[in-house]
Formats: structure tokens, sequence, C-alpha cells
């Protein structure tokens, strides 16, 4: 919760109680708008760069040298105006954790030269506090605090950017605000103090997710040997067809590949902690990420099997948090794993066994509508939550807590009107892969809605931390 | 098939259910009045080419009457279908939206969860007198709207639905 400044005009911080953000700040701020500058310069003398293609002979007349010397003063000027002016926002930036005794502490923000803004949140509706580091944070040794709010509030607060050292310190200063407290307060001191649940080497991430996008890299692979050999072999002319169609097809496994390197990168070095009220997970290589998953948010799991993992036993677990800062990106609780600890993770969790028996599988009719996955559709009511089964290559199972379910719905396309089958499904908030019970025989169906709806309606969320 | 379960899923006899007012079939068959338009226009364009000895008019007519039937389709069939196919029932707990001909639907929103009710009207529905409730939940996906409810009756389901959502407050 954010609240505007009016009322709090008066208790204006001063600059000693006020905590600066790290002096490099201005800097990293604005390496972009340096980087742009330097573009713009570039591109607006290029014509006399031009002429000092040969540098001896810009030595010989004044005149281009001069040239070379203005270039140099305009950046200068353009990035001492940007720095001092970053400078100047930076001194205006300031933040302090508040606790008066009278209601909760609070985070009071400051920034804004020009305009200012002066924020401040009530550090009870915090859901989540996580330290991350980009990567050009990291090559200096800084990170960002991420502040997550409870769901309703602005989303969420980023304190750009603190020393890793001073980000933890807060960090923990802030989790002492929260209402879990207590329990916490033993084990805030210190954040290594949590303790250490799980590990992916290196190695196998890698071995991992070139299994799992082996189909893309066979594609590669083939694609290099189409074109080497019409390269050698084929005349000038189907030389040039083949390259009429190289460009595409090269930048779109250009793309593959830079997202499966991309996932080796962000899940490099996986480390998953157990805190008090959940669990944090630490990841990788170039940035890295530290996210705590309060359990009590949890509003839906997947367990992943791609095909060629399923030889060697492993499995992905992916969690959906409310109120999450990055909704675009399910948070991975555990990238790969061997199939009994995925398990065992989300059991621990969830408290519920993915591979529970008593799984409720869709009829044969359901075969002309999936002739390929048709067998593995299915799924499992247990007492707090739903599962469903689907996937005959990759298999996923997906969770969801009847707490958090928004709505029932079932629908019936005109096919399986004729063969008498319907579709339920749980409306969640967002999500990885929708909970669906698809094609079950319509008076199944029916139970199964009525069964749903009457189990999402007796499952209430536990109440946002602090709404009360 | 089983038709009949199906019917029961849908449209459960049991309960009460509500269908929209018939002047939502007057505001969905605007548009189709505007595609009925142009098909006019496309004949009486093709026929005035033909008779200015322009030639090809033919083609203009009969894609002209294609239109012309696509839309006296969706005027007489789909859209009275559609507009009958579309009811909601309160229950107990929770409220019922079951839409759609070709591919039913029905959605079951526990009032507790229900976070947001708009009622939105655009000016061809104020001149008809009618409006479109809107629950909205904390999912995307929950797909509970139910246009076509005369004013009077959308205010009464609104605050009847708030007052139900108030005493289920179910948080997120």
């Amino acid at each position: 919760m954010t609240e505007s400044a009016p009322a709090y005009a008066e208790t204006e911080l001063s600059p000693s109680e006020m905590h600066r953000l790290h002096p490099l700040t201005p800097f990293l701020r604005s390496w972009r708008m340096l980087g742009a500058a330097t573009a713009i310069g570039f591109g607006f003398f290029r014509d006399d760069l031009e002429r000092l293609k040969f540098f001896w002979d810009a030595l010989r007349g004044d005149a281009e040298l001069s040239v070379l010397f203005k270039a140099a003063v305009v950046l200068f000027v353009i990035a001492a105006v940007l720095v001092t002016g970053a400078w100047l926002s930076w001194r205006a930036t300031g933040f302090a954790i508040v606790d008066d005794g009278q209601g909760p502490g609070r985070l009071r923000f400051h920034r804004g030269l020009f305009v200012r803004q002066r924020s401040q949140i009530r550090l009870n509706r915090v859901q989540s506090v996580d330290v991350n580091q980009p990567l050009f944070a990291r090559v200096l040794g800084l990170a960002v605090l991420q502040l997550d709010m409870a769901a309703g509030d602005d989303a969420s607060v980023s304190l750009a950017y603190l020393s890793v050292k001073d980000a933890w310190s807060v960090r923990e200063e802030i989790i002492r605000h929260t209402p879990n407290a207590p329990e916490v307060g033993a084990l805030v001191g210190e954040h290594r103090e949590d303790e250490l649940v799980a590990q992916v080497s290196t190695t196998r991430l890698v071995q991992a997710t070139l299994l799992e996008s082996v189909s893309v890299l066979a594609f590669f692979v083939v694609w290099i040997v189409a074109v080497v050999v019409i390269g050698i072999v084929g005349s000038g002319q189907a030389l040039l067809a083949g390259l009429s169609g190289i460009v595409p097809v090269t930048i779109a496994i250009l793309v593959q590949l830079r997202k499966v390197l991309a996932s080796i990168l962000r899940d490099a070095d996986f480390r998953l902690y157990r805190t008090p009220t959940g669990i944090r997970v630490s990841a990788g290589l170039t940035s890295t990420v530290n996210r705590t998953i309060d359990t009590d948010r949890i509003q839906g799991v997947r367990l992943e099997e791609p095909f060629l993992w399923r030889r060697l036993g492993w499995a992905r677990v992916e969690v959906d948090v409310a109120g999450a800062a990055d909704s675009t990106q399910a948070a991975r609780l555990m990238p790969v794993a061997d199939r009994p600890a995925a398990l065992a993770l989300v059991r621990s969790v969830t408290g519920v066994d993915l591979d529970a028996g008593g799984v409720r599988r869709a009829g044969r009719r359901a075969r002309s509508l999936d002739p390929v996955g048709w067998r593995y559709l299915g799924v499992v009511l247990h007492e707090h939550g739903a599962v469903s089964l689907r996937g005959r290559w990759r298999r996923s199972r997906v969770y969801v807590p009847y707490a958090r379910a928004q709505s029932v719905s079932v629908r019936q396309g005109l096919v399986q009107r004729r063969l008498g089958l319907a579709s339920a499904s749980l409306d969640m908030p967002k999500g990885i892969g929708s909970w669906q019970a698809r094609h079950r025989d319509v008076a199944e169906a029916a139970d199964l809605v009525a069964e749903l709806a009457g189990r999402a309606r007796a499952h209430r969320a536990p109440p946002a931390r602090g709404s009360g | 098939m089983s038709d009949a379960a199906g019917d029961r899923l849908f449209a459960d006899p049991e309960l009460d259910w509500q269908s929209v007012s018939p002047a939502l079939v007057t505001e969905r068959r605007l548009p189709v009045a505007v595609l009925a338009l142009l098909g006019l226009g496309l004949v009486v364009g093709g026929v005035v080419a033909r008779l200015s000895g322009n030639g090809a008019g033919w083609p203009l007519v009969v894609l002209g009457l294609v239109v012309l039937a696509v839309a006296a389709l969706l005027w007489w069939v789909v859209v009275p279908r559609v507009v009958a196919a579309w009811r909601y029932a309160e229950r107990e707990q929770d409220l019922l939206v079951s839409r759609g001909r070709l591919q039913r639907r029905l959605s079951v929103v526990p009032y507790g969860r229900m976070q947001v009710i708009e009622v939105s009207a655009n000016p061809v529905s104020r001149r008809l007198g009618i409006a479109t409730v809107m629950l909205v939940t904390a999912s995307a996906a929950t797909d509970a709207r139910i246009p076509g409810l005369p004013t009077d009756v959308a205010q009464r389901l609104r605050d009847r639905l708030a007052a139900k959502g108030e005493a289920a407050a179910a948080g997120l």
C-alpha cells in the first residue's frame, strides 16, 4: 500500500535518518543513456570521422583534429550532464524504515528531483522480499531489493541499487516487521542460515536442457549440414536458392538456441532453501535472483516430464505464486530433479502426492477427440485441491488448491455434444497451465462441476497477510 | 446421444433459470443490419454495372446475394437462438451463467469469489433499456457476463449479488 504524501508532509525525513541508495547507482542508471549518447554522437560526427580513416592524415591537418576534439567535448558534456542529473536525482532519493510504535512499521521512500514523490509502504502488507542481481549490477557488486505487496496493492517496489550486504540487511529488517516476524525472528539474523534443501549441478542442468530441446538441436545440425553440402556440391544457383531460405530459418534456430541458453543461464547454480514461512530459491549465472516463495500463496504447481527425461526418471517442478512481481515467468521450483525428489518437493509445499492413485481417467469416447493422448487424460480430487493429468509424450500434472479457484466452468463443443462429452475446468487467477478435466462423460462432468463448485466454495484462502 | 444429460448439465430443470430480455435480439441484430445493407449495396452496384454495360457485374451480384443470405441466417436463426440460450440462475451459494448454442458453456461463480460487479450499457442498449452485468473474479478465465438485462433487473441483480458477495466474503 502506498499512501500519498500530504498527510506525512510535515514529517520530512532528515538526511541523517535517510538511507541512500548505493553511490554507483547514478552510473548504473545512466549507462544506457550514455551508450545512446555515444551512439548518437557517433552518428552525428560519422562523416567527419570518416575523414579520419588514417590517423596520420589527421595529424597533418589541424582541421580534422579539431573535429575530433569537438566531438569529444560534446560527448563529454552530454555524459557530464547525464551523470550530474542522475547524481542529483540520487541525492534526492532515499528510504528509511520507520517504526515509531504506532501501528505497523513502514518503509518510506523518497524520490524525484523535480516532481517529489513521497511514498510509504506498510511493511505488514509485504508478501515477499527478494534480492536480485542483474548482470551489470552484479559486476559492481550491487543488488536490487524487490518488495512484492499483497494482491490489490501496488504490485511491487524496488530499491535499486544497494550493495549486496546492505540489501540483505535491509531485507532482514523488513522481514522483522512482517506479521510472521516472531517465528522468523530467530532466523532472520543471517539469511545464510536458511537450510539448503536441494541444489542442481550445472552438468545436469545442461544435460536436461539439451535433452529437452533435442529436436531443435537436431534440426540445427541437419540444417548446418544441408547448408554446407549445398555450398560444396551445389552450383551457384542452387546455393542462391538455398541462401534465400537460410536467413529466416537461421534466425528461427538462433532464437531457439538463445532461449535454451537463457534458460540455462537463468537456472544455473540453482539452490533451494527452506525458510520458516516457505522456500527460497536462488539461481542464475549472469544475473542472480533470490525469490522467496511463501507456501501459503501457492496457487498452482506443475510437474512436467518431457519425453526424453522420462527414461532417466527426471522431472521439473514449477509453481505459481499469488501476487508475484514477474507474472510472465512461472517460478521454477526445481529445474530438474529425480522424479521421487520432485514429488517429495511438491508434497512438502502442498501436502499432496501427485502420484497418488484414484485417478479418474477420461473414457474411451475421448479417443476420437484426442487420439494421441486420451489415455493419459485424468483428474484426481484431493482433500484440499485437485490434480489434472495430461500428455502422452510430455507428461504434465497440475495441482491447484480449491481455495484459490475463482469459478468452475464447463464447456461442450459440437463434436463433444455428439459424443456425450464435456470439459470442465477450474478458473484460477492467472497460471501455469490450467486445471482441466477434458472430455468427460456429460453425467460425470455434471458431478465434477457440482463437486468442484462445492469444494471451491468451502475452501477459503487464508486471508492475505496483514490485510485484516 | 445422451443429449438429455447435456441439457441437464447446462440447464438443470430444477433451477430457476432467468432468460435475458428479447431487446438483446434487437441490439445484436444491428451489426447484422449493417451487413445486410452492405450486401444490398453490392447487389445494386452489380446490377447498375451490368445495366450500364460495363460487363463484370455478375460476380458482384452473386457476392451480394451470399452476403444477404448470411445476414438473413444471422438475423432469423443465429441471433435469436444465441440470445435465447443465454440464461442465469442464482443459487444459494453461487451464480450460474449458461450460454452458447453450438459451443455450450456454463460458469459457476461462488458469491464469495466475486470482486467486482459491473453494470454497463452502451448507447444502443441504453436506448433499448437494457444493460450488461459482469462478474469479475481474480481469474481472467472467469467468463460470467449477462448481457441484455432490463436496467432495473440489472440493478437489482447487482445489489443482490453485492449483498450475497459481502455475506460470503472469502478473500482471494
